[in-house]
């Protein structure tokens, strides 16, 4: 009883760890926007889905203890195999090496890798809920729990210690050793058949070899394929913090950083153009900046090219403090900047940095990537710019830079930075717009002022002044710069459109960014995004509708409608990912995404679906399970999803201060949203098994369902439902989704007996 | 009994779903394809104009014969620029008027270093391209098909005319790759031409050479960008592997190398541009062949400007090019015995400028893309008077 307990919340550790592992992995080797962590996410429930599905029809003639032990020395191998396996495969993905790839490459990257892991996870659960069926009311609650348990263990484990002090492989080694334990463990003292013949022992003792052996060689193993993924250039180091990983190449003396496998900064010769350009602009618009605030990258010459002006202070806001550790130790340049008295360098969130601030700043400079995930749109909403205005002197300016094309704008493109344009022109009176192959945004909080300014005079007597060593700025380039001919042809497209904002709650840019990166990666799949632009919120009527007509076409026949308990998981499995991912997303624009406790929020949403499937469990053993109180579920998920939103809404909408009740709250919610997804799992497993008695089989298809939901859930509401529809949009699709399968599992109780 | 009212009720099932799948699917079209639809299958037939260059395989099949890649096209397809379609056995470009990148830019963003230093230009571009560059700097443009973009009608005589308003001293065709838009562009330089614009062109030398000779008679100066000098690169940034009926008929590099010449013949004004790109060409000894085979077949004369790559489009896990792998590259063909080379892209350089081949002055001192000095008068070196070969007055 104990050792199976023990198992299966080994296999939830396992299964936890080793996905923040390979996602990290799937980072470095991919580009790690919301559409390709949407497909990596739902590929990895996708094959434990598709491995429970199959192993449900396949276990029930089994027996137990021996397979799950099997089971898990299969996974003590896979589990660093998985790793190096993704590690080589990284020079296949693209066609050469340097270009990035794309969903194609991400998708069968991500199956070829996550197959055997996840499929094993599937059988595994599958299994285990055959072994309890002998002696358990809710063998599959109970399962479901212990795995969810496991999953909160791993995280925090991950989280608040083996991040900080283990490399790659030696977590996954010690993942092996234990997952090697438990098979052991699992054995031992058992009456099984006895197992006869050279195959197994040398399974055995291949297995027992190999895991010691990595255990032994993690830390050059990790080394030595690690380069793989760098071929071609020269490694000098590599790390991984708590927020990703971190490396720097050498090239002809040319030192480069890399955060996630994407360039972070140049040393010495960066791209000159660009960075005096985002940076002198915004400091010549005003008449004597001090204090500066800068938001973004700051090493590759940013920095550098502030401190020519006679600020007072910088204030550096950096998420990673590895980063700039990395960076002082290789760049000689980098650690005489940062050594610098003016320069000071504060290690958090750049938005919780601007909601708590008291200062009162001359110029803020935000130097950013454009928002391809939700977490860098928190830097270009509204709300953002609100805050921002709060803290710059009335005579301040704000600059925000994004991408873009001098002579021709691309529909995306357009919509992207047009959505962002509006909400810094709806947060700020006055606005200038410049061309060019990135468009700056300068903008300031007062009117009449003459800030910022177009008069090149103005500007060039300020350089001059200010004696600004420059690679690229003189009059002739100011007179380029704010050339109104240029300006009128570079920016015709900021103004037609409906005027809409992106906003904290409706983070439009992502959806424009993401539908971007496909146009430029998949020119074929260019009219996918186009397609979900058609489906507005009227379309939630569809399923409900659907069902009803369902419900009345097959009353009388209940049978048909075996497939709704499954449906019903399904879409509470679907609700609880979007719910999920609509909290860590707030909590992250109130609290900044700060790794530990980001990692506490999403680890509440697994403490809420283990004590839902726990209490669920004790119930069932009690009182046996009713059909009824499954319609009773999908209604609280239904309520549930309309009054998310409008408890968020307290805390996100405009000018609404800080509330220090957040951090309480929003767990609080993410762990009651997976307690109810926790109550349906068993209860739908119990009242399947009353009426099928197959354990395995019902098992594996309820499992599926669930994770089938799960993986569509968090891949529509990372880059359609939440981006598109926002957070109340998402939630509204939610609660309709679930109304169906509410409509349809009334017909359950019908069916009985 | 029993069994039957199962077989029944599973059939039902089944209808049952399909049904409401094809419900489904039906509506969901009704609404979707009117925004996805119309733009492929009703090109604005106003902007259709029959293309040149182009022979007929038999009643409806064509081959296109602009660019070396020779596109056998079937009726109601398009070539791999997706500019050029065949409408019942005959060609048509439908990009004439379709000007959707304008801008006035200075001359050395081209790059052109030798036509009239720091003068504004007045630039052109349509969609399309017959390469795929996983590097390209505008692919949006570039990659994209003449439908994603806002419809536009610009005659040859507005442009020229609205060079003319901007005070610019010539009209350049630049942005994506102008052969695949031949036939306007022929257009606009002869107009531009007769107006007394200077008119030039920036390509990847990939068009054929009887097009291009036409095409030269009003040209006054061209870009080329020589990718690279290994064939290799050439079958990467052509797509050869991938692209199906669309393999250029000859090999993309021996058709550049041919299309060079041809302008070198003609006596139009020339510059080479190299992008150096860490890892996949940068390799030095291939660098010297290049250099060697321009001395040796377009004259020491021939600017060539070595430009750094920064990640770009789906290139963005490289770094930028090492300013040191630029400056080895420069010595390179200043040995080899080529005259004018030129670093790009790294502003503040001192290879940014020109210099006198003779006395070693500068002759022209350009930061960034801007001309702080100019010391050539009338095409010589203000200091020795050694002839610096350019356009440099006006006709």
């Amino acid at each position: 009883m104990g050792r199976l307990t023990t198992a299966f919340v080994v296999m939830g550790i396992s299964c936890s760890i080793s996905q923040i592992l390979l996602v990290r992995e799937f980072m470095i080797i991919f580009y790690g926007n919301e559409f390709i962590l949407g497909v990596i996410f739902f590929n990895w429930l996708l094959c434990i889905a598709l491995g429970s599905w199959l192993s449900g029809r396949l276990v029930d003639g089994l027996r137990g203890a021996g397979w799950l032990a099997l089971a898990f020395s299969l996974t003590s191998i896979i589990i660093p195999l998985q790793i190096i396996l993704l590690r080589a495969l990284s020079g296949w993905l693209a066609l050469v090496r340097g270009e990035m790839a794309g969903l194609p490459s991400a998708l069968s990257a991500s199956l070829l890798a996550l197959l055997p892991f996840c499929s094993i996870h599937g059988f595994q659960f599958v299994i285990g809920c055959r072994v309890y069926a002998e002696r358990e009311r809710s063998p599959i609650g109970k399962v479901y729990m212990l795995d969810a348990a496991g999953a909160v263990l791993g995280g925090l484990l991950f989280t608040f210690l083996l991040v900080h002090h283990l490399s790659v492989l030696e977590i996954c080694s010690g993942l092996s050793l234990l997952n090697l334990l438990t098979a052991g463990l699992l054995l031992h003292g058992q009456s099984l058949p006895r197992v006869r013949g050279l195959p197994p022992l040398i399974f055995i003792l291949l297995t027992v070899f190999g895991v010691l052996g990595l255990a032994l060689e993690a830390r050059r193993v990790d080394e030595a394929s690690y380069r793989w993924i760098w071929g071609g250039l020269h490694l000098l180091h590599h790390e991984n913090s708590a927020y990703g990983n971190i490396a720097v190449t050498r090239r002809d003396g040319q030192l480069d950083f890399w955060i996630n496998g994407m360039p972070l900064f140049t040393s010495q010769d960066p791209d000159v153009a660009y960075v005096e350009d985002i940076i002198h602009l915004p400091l010549l618009q005003h008449p004597s900046p001090e204090r500066v605030l800068l938001l973004g990258e700051g090493l590759g010459g940013a920095l550098r090219e502030v401190l020519k002006h006679p600020v007072k202070e910088v204030f550096y806001i950096e998420l990673d403090s590895t980063v700039v550790e990395v960076s002082k130790r290789y760049s000689k340049e980098a650690s005489e900047i940062l050594e610098e008295p003016r320069v000071k360098v504060i290690y958090t969130d750049g938005r919780l940095y601007t909601k708590e601030s008291s200062k009162l700043f001359d110029v803020i400079i935000v130097n950013l990537p454009p928002p391809s995930t939700l977490q860098l749109n928190r830097f270009y909403t509204l709300e953002f710019f609100d805050e921002i205005r709060r803290i710059l002197d009335v005579r301040g300016v704000l600059s925000t830079v994004l991408p873009s094309s001098p002579a021709y704008i691309v529909e995306e493109m357009a919509d992207r930075n047009r959505c962002i344009y509006n909400a810094i022109k709806m947060a700020f009176p006055s606005l200038l717009a410049l061309p060019g192959d990135h468009n700056l945004f300068l903008a300031s909080p007062s009117e009449g002022v003459g800030i910022p300014t177009s008069d090149i005079q103005t500007l060039y007597s300020r350089l001059l002044e200010r004696g600004v060593e420059s690679r690229i700025f003189n009059e002739r380039y100011l007179t380029y710069r704010f050339d109104p001919e240029r300006a009128r042809i570079g920016l015709a497209y900021l103004s037609p459109g409906d005027g809409e904002a992106n906003m904290d709650v409706r983070p439009l840019a992502v959806y424009y960014e993401l539908a971007l990166w496909n146009a430029m990666m998949h020119p074929p799949l260019r009219g996918l995004f186009k397609a979900f632009e058609v489906f507005d919120l009227r379309w939630l009527l569809f399923p409900p509708a659907l069902s009803a007509v369902a419900l009345a076409v097959g009353r009388g026949r209940p049978r048909i409608f075996h497939r709704a308990i499954p449906l019903a998981v399904f879409t509470t499995g679907l609700a609880g990912m979007t719910f999920n991912i609509i909290i860590l997303y707030s909590y992250q624009i109130l609290c900044g995404s700060l790794y530990q406790e980001v990692g506490v929020v999403s680890t509440s949403f697994m403490l809420g679906l283990a004590s839902g499937g726990w209490y669920m469990g004790r119930r069932i053993s009690r009182t046996g399970g009713e059909a009824s109180k499954l319609a009773w579920i999908e209604g609280g998920v239904i309520i549930h999803s309309l009054i998310l939103p409008l408890i968020l809404n307290l805390f996100l909408s405009r000018f609404q201060p800080l509330l220090p009740s957040v951090r309480v709250v929003l767990p609080a919610l993410n762990c009651a949203s997976g307690f109810l997804v926790g109550l349906m799992f068993p209860l739908a497993g119990r009242v399947s098994l009353g009426r099928y008695h197959h354990a395995g089989r019902v098992a594996g298809s309820l499992y599926a369902s669930d994770l089938l939901g799960g993986c569509s859930g968090s891949l529509a509401s990372s880059i359609w439902l939440v981006p598109f529809h926002g957070i109340q949009g998402a939630c509204l699709a939610v609660a309709a989704l679930n109304s169906a399968s509410l409509i349809l599992i009334r017909s359950v109780r019908e069916g009985r007996g | 009994m029993e069994r039957d009212a199962k077989g029944e009720g599973r059939r039902l099932r089944f209808g049952f779903e399909i049904a409401a799948l094809i419900l489904f699917l039906a509506i969901g079209l009704m609404v979707i394809s009117p925004g996805i639809f119309t733009g492929l299958f009703s090109p604005s037939s106003a902007n259709l104009r029959e293309a040149m260059y182009y022979s007929k395989l038999d009643e409806k099949t064509v081959q296109c014969q602009l660019c070396f890649r020779g596109c056998i096209i079937r009726d109601g397809q398009r070539g791999f620029c997706t500019n050029r379609m065949n409408i019942g056995g005959r060609l048509y470009t439908m990009v004439y008027g379709r000007a959707t990148a304008i801008q006035i830019d200075p001359v050395e963003k081209e790059p052109l270093y030798h036509v009239f230093p720091g003068s504004r230009i007045f630039c052109i571009g349509t969609p399309g391209c017959n390469f795929r560059c996983s590097f390209c700097q505008n692919w949006p443009l570039a990659h994209g098909k003449v439908e994603d973009f806002e419809e536009v009608d610009f005659s040859p005589e507005e442009l020229v005319e609205a060079a003319i308003d901007h005070n610019c001293t010539g009209i350049h065709f630049t942005y994506n790759e102008p052969t695949v838009f031949y036939e306007y562009m022929l257009e606009i330089a002869k107009k531009a031409k007769e107006r007394g614009l200077t008119t030039a062109f920036h390509s990847n030398c990939a068009i054929n050479p009887e097009p291009l000779r036409l095409l030269l008679r009003y040209m006054d100066a061209v870009t080329i960008d020589l990718k690279s000098f290994r064939a290799s690169f050439y079958e990467y940034v052509t797509e050869q592997s991938t692209s199906g009926p669309y393999t250029p008929s000859s090999p993309p590099l021996d058709n550049v190398l041919k299309t060079l010449k041809v302008i070198r013949e003609e006596g139009v004004w020339l510059e080479v541009v190299n992008l150096v790109i860490p890892t996949l060409n940068d390799d030095l000894e291939m660098i010297r062949e290049m250099c060697t085979w321009i001395r040796d077949n377009l004259g020491p004369d021939t600017p060539l400007h070595f430009n750094r790559f920064f990640p770009a489009c789906r290139l963005t896990k490289l770094p930028p090019t090492p300013v040191e792998a630029l400056e080895r590259a420069r010595e390179i063909a200043m040995e080899v015995g080529l005259r004018y080379v030129y670093i790009g892209n790294v502003p503040g350089h001192e290879a940014n400028s020109s210099f006198c081949p003779e006395c070693k002055e500068k002759v022209v001192s350009r930061l960034h893309f801007t001309v702080l000095e100019n010391n050539l008068v009338n095409g010589r070196c203000k200091f020795c008077g050694y002839e610096i070969p350019g356009i440099w007055k006006s006709p």
